[in-house]
């Protein structure tokens, strides 16, 4: 890669950028967009099958303990757990 | 000499911008503080992370597209004219990156009267403006804690902080919008164009999100959920009290030759309108607002800790669109105006449309602020809105226009329709049963089981070491 400041002893004057790879702004940019993106719906896909696994838990869990009602469900062990944070 | 005193001009600028950053983060501290200390224990750690990744979110969001929002869209567009030019702020320029305003090796776009400002200043003015963006997704972010999907959040502090935010501040709080050139839209301090927009987006959302279990009876009269921890909520509104003197110094330009003729050097602070003013003013009117809003919070309230803070913040939140100009005993009247207002509000539209807003960031956002930009046009009625006279004076019709547009077109508006789609796609909510649990049900078991685990490892090699010994 060439570096874009040869020398620090050049005219400071005619110093624009400083960084590296000058030129290929608009492909940051787009690989910054779909990195932004991509995590959103990553979240959404990842927070819906997490959800959709923790109801399961807590029904099987509660039906277990106390015929349905919620008031005495009990947290599953970390072995029932894929992902303490959804 | 004249360059010399420009060069300093443009770095104590940066210099001055770069620390309004620093102290404007304690806002978001605050803020982080207080939602955890007010959520319920079974909630803290997700309302922590749900408020806390907001920043990378709207932090891309802001750079990406937002800060070129602000420039680009002054004349509406369509409005006083066209889309703007703003080639600093696209987000391929090589100005927003390090850059030494040089002309070896670029192409900015930038005229070389620019070129000595932009690549200094760029980088902290899109920082104080990015703040000022956290905090219009944070101000969401209190109302809905303990049953919002993060996810649906993050996207709603997105189109708040990285759009409609910034189109607010584009039109209505900029020296070149077409708000302040129609209008004569005033609103010096941001009362309007975060808080009065950030309270209508909030209200819009918990239309739809609906109130979290439990919190109103058959009769429609709200029960109290205790907060997990009442310190917790009170350093952080300290917190964000103190981010706050960070946010009003961003919003002036700290040093300027003020002179419109030409004739003499007269150097100023100057707000977002480039109208003069100075430090002191704002430190003035700032805290007597902050005094009046707590005084007004503690007799209104009774003595609750929780409502005397939110009054402070409320107080400096409605005197902030005329901080510039009020002299600081009507900041006073101001501020406890608006929190006894936003105080009343608060219990009626909650007990009438069984609005759960967990921090009553409606009423202290979005009352106060809409209240603050009313008021400024009977008290700042006649004032010019510009150093440019062919702008519109401040008035009160100019004012309320204003104050429409931020907290019902702006605010309350596009987050309706989003957070109506959100809603038919199921994906706004959290499922009842987990809500029930809370959401952190799954790190309570794994919280748990290491306990566990570290318990019985204690013992053992207690045990043995024991037997060791004997």
């Amino acid at each position: 890669m060439v570096p874009t400041v040869d020398s620090w002893r050049n005219n400071p004057v005619e110093l624009g950028p400083l960084y590296p790879l000058v030129g290929y702004e608009f492909v940051m940019f787009v690989a910054c967009a779909a990195a932004l993106l991509g995590f959103l719906v990553w979240k959404f896909r990842s927070e819906d099958a997490h959800y959709g696994q923790m109801v399961a838990e807590l029904k099987h869990n509660t039906t277990a303990t106390v015929d349905g009602n919620l008031t005495s469900a009990v947290p599953p062990s970390r072995e029932e757990s894929h992902d303490a944070n959804p | 000499m004249d360059q010399e005193l420009s060069a300093l001009i443009v770095i104590f600028t940066e210099f001055y911008y770069w620390v309004t950053v620093v102290m404007m983060f304690l806002i978001h501290v605050g803020f982080c503080l207080y939602e955890v200390g007010v959520s319920r224990e079974k909630n803290k750690l997700n309302t922590l992370m749900k408020n806390a990744m907001l920043i990378p979110v709207i932090t891309l969001g802001f750079f990406l597209f937002g800060w070129w929002i602000y420039f680009a869209f002054q004349n509406g567009p369509g409005i006083t004219g066209p889309l703007k030019a703003a080639p600093w702020s696209e987000p391929w320029n090589p100005l927003m990156g390090p850059h030494l305003g040089g002309s070896g090796n670029n192409d900015t776009g930038l005229t070389e009267e620019q070129l000595a400002l932009w690549p200094r200043l760029n980088g902290v003015f899109w920082a104080a403006f990015l703040l000022f963006s956290w905090t219009a997704g944070s101000i969401l972010s209190g109302a809905v804690i303990e049953r919002i999907r993060s996810g649906a959040f993050w996207l709603l502090s997105l189109a708040v902080g990285c759009v409609t935010w910034v189109l607010g501040a584009s039109w209505g709080w900029s020296d070149a919008g077409w708000m302040v050139r129609v209008l004569g839209y005033h609103d010096a301090y941001a009362s309007g164009v975060i808080h009065a927009l950030s309270g209508g987006s909030a209200l819009a959302i918990l239309i739809h999100l609906g109130p979290r279990l439990g919190r109103f009876r058959a009769d429609g009269t709200p029960r109290v959920l205790p907060a997990h921890n009442t310190w917790m909520i009170i350093i952080g509104m300290f917190l964000i009290f103190t981010g706050f003197w960070g946010f009003y110094a961003a919003c002036n330009i700290p040093i300027a030759d003020i002179d419109p003729h030409d004739t003499t050097q007269l150097f100023s602070a100057q707000t977002i309108y480039l109208t003069p003013t100075t430090l002191s003013a704002i430190t003035f009117n700032f805290l007597m607002a902050l005094a009046a809003g707590m005084i007004t919070g503690y007799i209104i309230s009774h003595g609750d800790a929780f409502w005397t803070f939110q009054g402070g913040l409320g107080g400096i939140i409605t005197a902030s669109a005329g901080n510039d100009l009020y002299h600081p005993y009507q900041a006073f009247f101001v501020a406890a105006l608006g929190v006894w207002c936003a105080y009343k509000l608060h219990f009626w539209v909650e007990k009438k449309f069984r609005i759960d807003d967990a921090v009553g960031a409606v009423a202290i956002h979005g009352y106060c602020g809409s209240i603050g930009v009313l008021l400024v046009g009977f008290l700042l009625w006649g004032y010019p809105s510009s150093p440019d006279d062919e702008f519109a004076r401040i008035t009160p019709w100019g004012q309320m226009a204003g104050a429409v547009m931020m907290f019902l077109v702006l605010g309350f508006a596009p987050c309706y329709a989003m957070a109506t789609v959100l809603r038919r796609t199921g994906l706004l909510r959290i499922p009842r049963e987990i809500e029930f649990a809370g959401l952190d049900y799954q790190l309570v078991a794994l919280e748990r089981d290491q306990q566990q685990e570290f318990n019985a490892a204690e013992q053992h090699e207690f045990e043995t070491g024991d037997k060791e010994q004997h």
